[in-house]
């Protein structure tokens, strides 16, 4: 009896199994036309659209990109632009002049002769960035980047952003000297100065529809915790906005709430969210990407707050120079003279204290830098 | 000589036999006088048998009621008698000893037939042969005279009203066939075993049946309206009958179409998953009624959603029928009478969901003497036990459930095992007592908890809380009344732990308050009307987000309180037209109040309800009406007999829902969310027109149905995609109002007699759903229609016991349903730099087939009906061929990739031994 008890305990756990689970219509399905990119009609701009292709959700590696396709915008008043394909699966407009009253749409011709079509959209101006401003949030917790815009003719209304951030950082140790062929000669490269970049991929939308006046005011870009790390020396923001339509805009706004987790009581319900391009010849094809036509505006802001303790690195063991060429772990930071010696021997430590390409930065000066 | 007296009392008694009143052999004994002022008859006994040599036999208690007041002078017995039994239904007889015999109806012969003593031509005599039988039990043979005694009865209909209860535990019978044969009429008892019937005055054989009882009658002589209890014996043979009542017995007129009702021995014919009787799992089984998943809570009905049930015990609503979702049902077997499902016709009475309507009773105590019974499975125990608390008017039934997993858990050594934990407890009280003939009052109680942890981090525990008090009234033998009172409440709480900066607490409750007084009126012969009203207050705790632990950085978050009131008024006629064709019609009028206090959130007109069009905020004060809804609800539904066991039934209802059910499809344990209507989320609307042909073969052994239907609902409610329904202040932003069609036909073919019994139903369903708003942005697959969570076309269950012997009986399931619909992911792809998943159409595409073969075993004890215990063994095995029928499929991102897992609950055959007693 004891036996079949203990049999009937693992009834609820033993036979509650969980399996990979990996039908067909996951493994198999199709792959369906990703149009990534928009018309930019800023004046002297540069279109580019990257065509690619959906991917199995199990697939490793990136999409597979989309190539000897021929893209062309139409205007409803017969203009004509054809796109260029420089890289692979990447398609690129050089200047053109576009007209403020014509709509204009994408046209897709891929190497497999079939051929998508995105609706009309107007040319949206986008005004500019009136100012970027910083706040610091908490006990200097973080700090907060807002934008300022407006529209005189209280036309615009909605609004994307997107940005990129640089940031510059210095490790806590100088190394002066490496090891080059054998010997020791001082560093030529600064690797104790370094900037770091990112380009997240928030959608950040806003919309002064609850307005009487189309006035963005504070309206927050992004929020930037000391944690992060961005703000040891100077950080730096480029926000580059966007008018949108409305429609454009729920399409982002559907695109945003779409993330990639699902599974959990808190993950959104799954979304269909496409975009605006069909194939000519069958409606139901699934294509994603959204075809707009708006020129961009773009302001950087420098914050220089220093909200971040700075890190204590001590230095590691002195060696002579038979030392260091034997059996150096770290990196040289200085030399050293001992009292009365004229040979120097070298203060040395790990990399970590002095080597700023090792947290992911690169020693180059931006251009834009200041 | 006093030995034949003896036998005569016996007689008397038995009502063996009959005789006219005699009053010839009065000798002329001593005169009477006396002045008697409301006396009772002992009294007036007393006095005259103090006066003379008189000897009275009579039964004191027959005789209590009469009240004697006379002035007499010098008078004979015979002439005193005379007077003191007229116009009352007693005779007397005095024989040559001058011993007096008082009885009831018919005089007693003092004397054998002699030659010199002529026989009386007029003698009743017992029937003969096969009926002869039946005479052991007299109360069939006596005649009950119904209202004061007439010598001329006038011709016409009177009332004659009463309980129909259990002979051997005073608990009432529902559902009891009370008819004459001739002219056929006939009511079935209510809950409360009470039935009302108007039938020609006179001499009358009234006839009872109900399930698992044995048949009788009663023998009455109606004068005017009156009142008259039925005892019925169980029945001993009872082990050999599966009944599944459908409301369909030709001799009871019922015009409900899609009404189901399984008793108790029903439920424990069907194999379960751990050899318990389970009744939602039993319901399950009905042709029209699925369930998304094995672990799934609710129930669909004829493409319904699970929130679309009203699911009631003893009148209080239950909101989650299942402990452990769904591998058990939230009620104890033991506690159970029956449970009767309304598809199609839902009765006026019941409103406020739109699919159906599941009723469950529980038993009354016994109220002859203390009884206990329980079983012991492999996973729980239960034990029941009753008793009268005054005998024959009160009694009680106490019953508790409970898992011991976790006990047997804790003793096993590996990690593995301990990881999950599952257990639960139900409490369950039932009291009844009759405080006399019109009035009697029920109050039952039910708690329970569970706890479940599947992957060893995230606990999931609900409570459910019920209680309801009723009163039943006899006002007149026409007017009868119920006075209902409930209260619900059910919480769950979801916590993690899994990574400790993130440990939460989140709590989700729903409270109601409910009252309501339903009135039942036999206007006349042809027509009975049933109103009353409701009222049901709700207030919802939407949710609360708090930190497990102190390390947690979980910001605490507290959803608003909901409140709402749902009130309403009804009226039913059941017209018999003709015994051939019989109408219901019913109307309901209710209302929905949303109550304050509540901040609403105010979106920007003419634009789509979303946190981005959000525009401040309106604040509303305690009580105050923040939205009203209501509308009128019809209940219409007519059977026509086309043969005498063919029935043609046609019903159209409509129906309306305040609160809504929000439920997370996509993860492994269920989330749902109850919303109440508010200014954006409007009441469900739901018709649905049925028709059906049943038919009856080999004497009513094999009943024959099938049913058709179509459905519309209105404002149902499906989620947008990329919301999160949990913890959202914004539901009405997560969600969008669809138009829902469902459509079906079902058959079924019962055989409830005989070796081989059971049932094989099939069902052919579809349910769709599509945005009310097919242009928005947010209409799923493009604004067409999609298949439901819920939609499986197929479905076909064979539920077939072959009894080997009255001790040994074997039963087996078959159960197939087409697989339910799900969204996958089917793809990813990159822009604007991020990668994004893309899913299929919502609801695209279907999980695998669901088949599944039980197989159980039931071996009585002896039959003896007196011993100290009766027991029986429970065999069974679950998922004989151990398929792995996945319950569930969620999807989950690790290091960037997608992963998808199918849970199967009982991948497996599940063996289970269970004990079950009754003392």
């Amino acid at each position: 009896m004891k036996k079949l008890l203990s049999l009937a305990t693992v009834l609820l756990l033993l036979y509650a199994c969980v399996e990979p689970f990996a039908p067909p219509e996951i493994t198999t399905a199709s792959r369906f036309l990703v149009v990534d990119g928009s018309l930019n009609t800023t004046p002297g701009g540069m279109s580019q659209i990257k065509l690619s292709r959906t991917q199995n959700v199990y697939d490793k590696g990136g999409p597979q990109a989309e190539i000897r396709a021929k893209l062309t915008v139409e205007g409803d008043q017969g203009s004509r632009f054809a796109f260029a394909e420089g890289e692979q699966g990447i398609y690129q407009l050089g200047t053109a002049n576009f007209k403020a009253t014509e709509k204009y749409r994408l046209r897709i011709k891929t190497a497999g002769n079939r051929e998508y079509l995105s609706a009309y959209v107007p040319v949206v101006k986008t005004p500019p960035i009136d100012s970027l401003t910083y706040q610091i949030r908490g006990e200097r917790a973080g700090v907060e980047i807002h934008i300022n815009a407006h529209d005189d003719l209280d036309k615009t209304r909605f609004y994307r952003w997107s940005y990129t951030e640089t940031w510059d950082y210095f490790m806590p140790q100088y190394s002066g000297f490496e090891v080059v062929k054998g010997d020791i000669v001082g560093r030529e490269e600064n690797i104790n100065h370094c900037w770091s970049n990112a380009n997240p991929t928030n959608i950040v939308l806003g919309t002064t529809i609850k307005l009487s006046k189309d006035i963005i005011r504070d309206q927050p870009i992004v929020y930037v915790p000391a944690s992060s790390e961005k703000l040891r020396a100077t950080y730096s923001i480029l926000v580059r906005q966007y008018a949108l339509t409305q429609e454009e805009y729920e399409y982002w706004n559907t695109l945003a709430k779409t993330t990639e987790r699902t599974g959990s009581i808190f993950d959104p319900q799954p979304a269909q969210v496409t975009g605006n391009i069909q194939a000519v010849d069958d409606a139901s094809e699934q294509v994603f990407g959204y075809f707009s036509a708006a020129n961009q505006q773009e302001q950087r802001l420098f914050v220089k707050v220093n909200i971040e303790p700075s890190r204590y690195c001590p230095a590691g063991d002195t060696l002579t120079r038979a030392e260091v060429l034997k059996d150096l772990a770290g990196l040289i930071f200085y030399e050293y003279y001992p009292p009365g010696s004229f040979t120097p021997q070298y203060v040395t430590g790990p990399a970590e204290c002095a080597d700023c390409r090792l947290r992911g930065g690169t020693t180059r000066r931006p251009p834009f830098w200041r | 000589m006093k030995r034949i007296y003896q036998v005569l009392l016996f007689c008397l008694n038995g009502l063996l036999f009959s005789v006219p009143p005699i009053y010839a052999q009065t000798p002329a004994g001593k005169l009477i006088s006396g002045d008697f002022k409301n006396i009772d008859f002992k009294e007036f006994v007393k006095t005259i048998e103090g006066q003379s040599d008189y000897y009275f036999y009579y039964d004191a208690a027959q005789l209590d009621p009469l009240q004697i007041s006379m002035q007499m002078k010098n008078q004979p017995l015979a002439e005193v008698l005379r007077q003191v039994f007229n116009n009352t239904e007693y005779t007397y007889a005095i024989d040559a000893q001058n011993r007096v015999f008082v009885t009831k109806g018919k005089a007693i012969i003092t004397a054998l037939p002699t030659a010199g003593n002529a026989a009386p031509t007029e003698f009743d005599y017992a029937p003969p042969g096969d009926e002869q039988e039946l005479l052991l039990s007299n109360a069939e043979n006596k005649l009950y005279e119904i209202g004061p005694k007439k010598i001329r009865i006038a011709p016409g209909n009177s009332t004659i009203s009463g309980y129909v209860r259990s002979a051997s535990n005073g608990e009432p019978i529902i559902g009891a066939a009370v008819y004459l044969d001739a002219p056929m009429i006939g009511v079935t008892t209510d809950v409360s075993g009470y039935y009302s019937l108007a039938i020609p005055r006179g001499r009358q054989r009234l006839r009872i049946r109900s399930v698992g009882m044995r048949e009788t009658y009663r023998q009455i002589m109606l004068y005017s309206d009156g009142k008259l209890d039925i005892d019925m014996l169980e029945s001993v043979t009872a082990l050999k009958e599966v009944k599944i009542k459908a409301g369909q017995d030709a001799n009871v007129a019922s015009s409900s179409m899609g009404q189901v009702k399984l008793s108790i021995k029903t439920l424990k014919q069907v194999p379960t998953v751990m050899g318990e009787t389970d009744l939602l799992r039993t319901v399950m089984t009905l042709p029209g009624v699925t369930s998304v998943g094995e672990s799934s809570v609710g129930l669909n009905v004829r493409g319904g959603s699970a929130d679309q049930n009203l699911i009631l015990f003893n009148d209080a609503t239950v909101y989650n029928p299942s402990h452990l979702f769904g591998f058990f049902s939230a009620f104890n077997p033991d506690m159970l009478r029956d449970v009767e499902l309304y598809k199609s016709t839902v009765p006026a009475r019941f409103g406020g969901r739109l699919s159906s309507v599941l009723d469950i009773t529980s038993r009354d105590g016994n109220k002859k003497k203390f009884v206990g019974s329980g079983g012991i499975g492999l996973i729980t125990g239960r034990l029941t036990l009753e008793g009268p608390l005054v005998k024959d008017k009160s009694s009680f039934l106490i019953g508790a459930r409970s898992t011991y997993s976790d006990w047997i858990l804790n003793r096993l050594k590996s990690d593995a095992y301990n990881q999950g934990k599952a257990s639960f407890y139900d409490l369950n009280a039932h009291l009844s007592h009759e405080i006399n003939e019109k009035n009697t009052v029920y109050a039952t109680g039910y708690m329970s908890n569970d706890f479940f942890r599947l992957f060893g981090d995230t606990t999931y525990t609900y409570q459910n809380k019920f209680a309801s008090v009723k009163w039943n009234h006899t006002f007149n033998a026409k007017l009868y009344g119920t006075f209902t009172a409930a209260l619900t409440d059910y919480r769950y709480a979801v916590a993690s732990t899994r990574v400790p900066l993130n440990a939460f607490d989140l709590d989700f409750g729903i409270q109601q308050t409910s009252g309501k007084a339903e009135f039942t009126y036999l206007l006349n012969n042809k027509h009975t009307l049933e109103f009353g009203l409701s009222s049901i207050r709700y207030n919802l705790t939407p949710g609360t987000f708090q930190p497990r632990s102190s390390e947690s950085l979980i910001l605490p978050e507290k959803l608003e309180k909901e409140q709402g009131q749902e009130s309403a008024i009804y009226l039913e006629d059941n017209f018999e037209v003709s015994p051939k064709l019989l109408l219901t019609a019913g109307v309901r009028f209710s209302v929905f109040n949303y109550l304050g206090p509540k901040t609403v959130n105010q979106y920007l007109p003419g634009q789509p309800l979303d946190k981005l069009y959000e525009n401040g905020t309106t604040t509303y004060d305690k009580g105050k009406f923040i939205q009203t809804y209501g509308g009128p609800e019809f209940r219409l539904s007519a059977r026509r007999l086309l043969t005498g066991d063919l029935s043609l039934k046609v019903s159209y209802n409509t129906l309306r829902q305040y609160i809504h059910l929000l439920s997370n499809t996509m993860v492994a344990s269920p989330t749902d969310i109850w919303k109440l209507s508010d200014q954006y989320i409007k009441p469900q609307l739901g018709d649905q027109f049925a028709v059906g042909l049943y038919r009856n073969l080999r004497g009513n052994q094999i009943e024959l149905s099938i049913e058709g239907y179509y459905k519309n609902i209105h404002n149902f409610l499906d989620f947008k995609g990329g919301d999160s329904l949990i913890m959202n202040p914004r539901i009405e932003a997560a969600t969008i109002a669809t138009r829902g069609k469902a459509y079906g036909i079902e058959l079924m073919v019962k055989k409830m007699s005989g070796k081989l019994n059971g049932w094989i139903g099939y069902t052919y369903s579809r349910s769709l759903l599509r945005a009310l708003d097919r242009t928005s942005a947010d209409a799923p697959n493009g604004g067409n229609y999609y298949p439901s969570n819920y939609d499986k076309p197929h479905d076909f269950t064979a539920i077939t016991n072959y009894r080997l012997s009255h001790r040994f009986s074997v039963s087996f399931n078959f159960t197939y349903s087409t697989g339910r619909p799900y969204t996958p992911p089917i793809g990813k792809y990159t822009i604007d730099g991020a990668q994004r998943i893309y899913y299929a159409s919502r609801n695209s595409y279907r999980i695998p087939d669901y088949y599944r073969v039980d197989m159980s075993m039931n071996i009585e004890g002896n039959h003896k009906i007196r011993k100290l215990a009766h027991s029986s063994w429970t065999v069974a095995v679950y998922n004989l061929l151990g398929r792995k029928n996945p319950s569930s499929v969620f999807f989950q991102t690790q290091g960037g990739n997608v992963n998808g897992y199918k849970l199967s609950i009982f991948g497996q055959p599940i063996p289970t031994v269970t004990y079950n007693f009754r003392f």
